[in-house]
């Protein structure tokens, strides 16, 4: 008995050798634009695997195994560098980031692969910018918001402050104990490869748009401070040139990925870059999913920019685009907001428009909790937030009137 | 003079199924998928019992997906049994079809076949067959495994759930129960096991902390293996 066992494990680990290779380098920085590639492999159905381990254990190894085995095969045939990976069963697809090396043009690597048979797909890795115009000063604030005029926040915390309701804001890092944010971001965490998290402006000026504490006698309100944030840092803070905060579309990918996952009410994309075909895919997810995604126009582009051009994205700016009538505009110009640092300063730019509507369609989802969202705008597009949001509270004694009778929250 | 637990024809059958596999690994279509782990564990538990006498394990667990949605599988185990050092365990080869009909819904159909040598603590009937049929979501997965002689005990259905119950500071927390069910003329109780795990991974190593339990608890005639109330397993994998 035991020479045959011997026989039969015999080849058994003349195979395992054969599979032993040595592991992939870990990734040390953010995907290159320019220089790397995603490459796409149909994830393999998850299916029972012998030896008894349920869910997880060796079957997950098992599959990490395959993955890694063939994105070292697939980098090898096509002299790539294999430099990150992110499994993505959700969608059916394992995404594999490969570096190209110097002499070839990235678009050249990606027509080739997309001959290979065991690629899905393949795409540059794509640079968005963020959608926020260059800072002018750094000094703090009063509280003079416009969305308190233009809004009447006040009298739509009457109706609802956005309590229950979760927005994933996937954008640079937010300052998440900041004194006007404290106990607002429930998840803080970071997709930048090779990076770990840190407070940067962008992200915690949008975070303290949407959801700024109200009421706590310091700096400013957000337009839905009952709701939860989902801080997820795809984009990182340049500090020379503008713009001045970026991101890669693998970082974004794996950012919009792990939200999904999470169930958010509304995702917030307040960057602009090219058509990216993995993340337009992950965005239609999103959608059916009954998530509402919104996305800060790019002026300079004619359809706006991706993915504020995506069909089912709601595209916000800050200003009246003329002849537009498919963007919705909001407050964005000169808005105080929440600086790392504990401190205040002033924004403006698509980013910060972009963030007041996810605040306001949080309130709407508070009162009704449809994935539908129906946003009252007058003929230029800029957004009637009362109007919207009694919309949805349909059945609610209120109104946004100067008496403002405030029926519940 | 150690009794032969494995029957010539199906070790030779499961020795040309090692060598064709070598041989995929050269002729393998480019988007063919071949993975293997080496593990250590301290106990191997099936199903509600230790199949390893309660000794540790050394396993060798392999796996090949073609993208046609065909699939196989190898797994093998050698065990630290006491005074005698490092003993053959037993060999589990697995092949299978898995297709996603809808997004998060995967099925899965396929068969194995299980040996067990001496080590194993198993009184009689150490190969067995089975034929499967599975259902996956994103988080659940059900199967249902037949067997026309289950470690000689005559044919038995397996019901199980499997479940990713939730992720904990990177651990995953993982949870099964099962039900073996007799078939046949006799009545037997059907025996009920589950288990409850935490894993995770750093880089090419797997971590796995596991409590299992059976119901009925004694299982005198060690038919089904060595019962041990809330056997915790831990275990270590390389991922190759």
């Amino acid at each position: 008995m035991r020479r045959g066992f011997i026989r039969l494990l015999a080849p058994l680990l003349a195979l395992t050798a054969t599979l032993t290779l040595s592991s992939a380098a870990p990734a040390q920085s953010p995907a290159v634009p320019g220089r790397e590639i995603l490459v796409m492999v149909r994830h393999p159905p998850d299916h029972f695997r012998p030896g008894g381990n349920y869910g997880g254990g060796y079957g997950d190894a098992l599959a990490q195994s395959e993955r890694e085995r063939l994105a070292r095969q697939i980098a090898g045939r096509h002299r790539l560098t294999l430099v990150d990976q992110w499994p993505m069963p959700m969608i059916g697809m394992d995404c594999f980031v490969m570096a190209v090396p110097d002499g070839r043009s990235s678009a050249a690597a990606v027509e080739e692969l997309s001959h290979d048979t065991a690629v899905a797909w393949s795409e540059p890795v794509g640079l968005f910018t963020t959608q926020s115009a260059p800072a002018s000063d750094n000094d703090p604030l009063y509280p003079a918001q416009p969305a308190a005029k233009q809004w009447k926040l006040a009298q739509l915390h009457q109706i609802a402050t956005g309590r229950g309701v979760k927005i994933a804001v996937i954008d640079s890092g937010i300052q998440a104990n900041h004194p006007d944010l404290a106990g607002q971001v429930v998840v803080n965490r970071n997709f930048v490869s090779g990076q770990s998290e840190a407070s940067e402006r962008h992200g915690t000026g949008v975070a303290g748009i949407i959801a700024a504490k109200a009421n706590n006698g310091i700096g400013i309100a957000g337009v839905a401070p009952g709701a939860r944030l989902l801080g997820l840092r795809a984009c990182w803070q340049r500090d020379t040139s503008a713009p001045s905060t970026v991101c890669d579309s693998f970082s974004l990918a794996k950012a919009l990925y792990f939200a999904i996952a999470q169930k958010p009410d509304v995702i917030n994309l307040s960057l602009s870059g090219s058509n990216d075909r993995l993340l337009r895919t992950l965005i239609d997810t999103a959608l059916e999913r009954g998530s509402a995604v919104v996305a800060a126009v790019d002026p300079n582009k004619s359809d706006g920019g991706f993915p504020a051009s995506v069909p089912g994205v709601i595209p916000v700016a800050d200003s009246f685009a003329a002849g537009r009538s498919d963007v919705y505009t909001a407050p964005g110009v000169d808005i105080p907001t929440t600086e790392p640092g504990g401190r205040w300063f002033l924004v403006s730019g698509s980013s910060f428009a972009a963030a007041h509507v996810s605040g306001l369609i949080a309130l709407v989802r508070q009162r009704r909790s449809s994935p539908a969202v129906t946003l009252v705008s007058n003929r230029s597009g800029a957004i009637d937030a009362c109007a919207t949001l009694l919309k949805a509270a349909s059945g609610c004694d209120c109104s946004c009137g100067s008496t403002g009778t405030g029926a519940g929250r | 003079m150690i009794a032969r637990a494995v029957r010539p024809g199906r070790e030779r059958a499961a020795s040309r199924f090692a060598v064709a596999a070598l041989a995929l690994i050269f002729a393998s279509p480019a988007a063919a998928q071949l993975g293997g782990t080496i593990s250590l564990a301290s106990d191997d538990v099936f199903r509600g019992y230790s199949v390893s006498n309660g000794d540790p394990v050394a396993l060798l667990d392999l796996s090949y997906d073609n993208p046609s949605g065909a699939y196989a599988g190898a797994s093998g185990a050698m065990v630290v049994a006491g005074n005698e050092g490092v003993r053959p365990l037993r060999i589990q080869l697995n092949a299978g079809y898995a297709k996603r009909v809808a997004p998060g819904l995967t099925l899965d159909v396929g068969a194995t076949g299980t040996s067990y040598s001496h080590y194993s603590g198993l009184r009689s009937g150490r190969s067995y067959a089975e034929l499967y049929l599975g259902v996956a979501g994103e988080s659940v997965a059900s199967r249902l495994s037949v067997s026309p002689d289950y470690l000689g005990s005559g044919a038995a259905a397996y019901a199980e759930v499997n479940a990713k119950l939730a992720s904990v500071a990177s651990f995953d927390i993982t949870g099964h129960a099962g039900a073996l069910v007799p078939l046949g003329s006799y009545r037997s109780p059907t025996r009920f096991d589950w288990q409850i795990g935490a894993g995770r991974t750093f880089g090419r190593i797997a971590v796995r902390a596991s409590l299992s339990g059976a119901a009925p608890a004694r299982d005198s005639s060690r038919r089904y293996g060595r019962y041990h109330r809330g056997a915790v397993v831990l275990a270590v994998s390389y991922i190759l």
